[in-house]
């Protein structure tokens, strides 16, 4: 293998469970996340020669937004997201009714959001990746990421607070 | 004076406030932003439970994390990258 095919398979192997992740988060299938990384690792290595080098983890997540997206377009979607103009407009529930909140009715939940607000929180608030990685990634200023981020959240947690998951998700 | 400090609709946090909140529960809002915060939030409400709303859900996000990618599935995926031409 050249140095250059070397290179690309440290990079692949470093960062495959962040890339697992990543898609299992956005698909949430076992299945369909293992055939977007593999199609990921598959244009990785078509893309490599013209690869400039800088910033191999948003370059892969890059690949793979890519790949997500075409996912989505294929999916038939029923679910509506709400409108910027719904957020924050939600009537507070009344204290009392505080559910403990299990981590897979939050990314049921999440997996009813846009694509982009998906990926913005499985990057940021699952995988805490820094605000400049993510905006490398997704081809977005830094003042985007941290606005896009907090409407994705805001969509999230009014969408919680809809299946009655109470004011302050406790 | 409190309605220099607490502007909003009812059982909203106060709009010039939402960016801090935020920050203070990524941890990342400077000593200066988290004193306010701590202040502001400790005579306001609507800013305390959705500050604690934000916290909540951050917590829970962030383990969603700990999952690891299963041995079968890395080792079909290395095997499939292994196979393909790297030069």
């Amino acid at each position: 293998m050249s140095e250059r095919g070397d290179q690309l398979d440290r990079l692949i192997r470093a960062e495959l469970p962040l890339l697992y992740r990543v898609a299992k988060h956005l698909v949430s299938s076992a299945a369909l996340a293992e055939d977007l990384v593999g199609a990921t690792l598959f244009k990785a290595c078509r893309a490599f020669p013209q690869y400039d080098g800088r910033h191999p983890r948003a370059w892969l997540i890059k690949i793979l937004r890519n790949e997500a997206n075409q996912h989505f377009r294929k999916r038939s979607t029923t679910e509506v997201e709400l409108d910027d103009a719904e957020i924050g407009h939600t009537p507070h529930p009344e204290a009392g009714y505080f559910k403990r909140l299990d981590l897979s009715q939050i990314l049921e939940t999440m997996q009813t959001l846009s694509a982009d607000s998906m990926m913005i929180l499985v990057l940021c608030d699952i995988e805490e990746l820094p605000y400049s990685e993510v905006a490398d990634a997704l081809e977005i200023p830094i003042g985007t990421v941290a606005s896009r981020l907090r409407r994705a959240r805001l969509k999230l947690k009014d969408k919680l607070e809809r299946q009655g998951f109470g004011g302050d998700l406790r | 004076m409190s309605w220099l400090f607490h502007r909003h609709a009812p059982g909203e946090p106060c709009p010039f406030m939402v960016d801090m909140l935020h920050k203070r529960a990524e941890g990342r809002a400077g000593w200066l932003t988290n004193l306010y915060v701590l202040a502001h939030v400790a005579r306001c409400t609507p800013c305390r439970k959705f500050l604690a709303s934000i916290e909540t859900l951050l917590d829970r996000l962030k383990e969603a994390k700990q999952e690891e990618i299963p041995a079968d599935a890395e080792a079909r995926l290395l095997a499939k990258f292994d196979s393909l031409d790297k030069n």
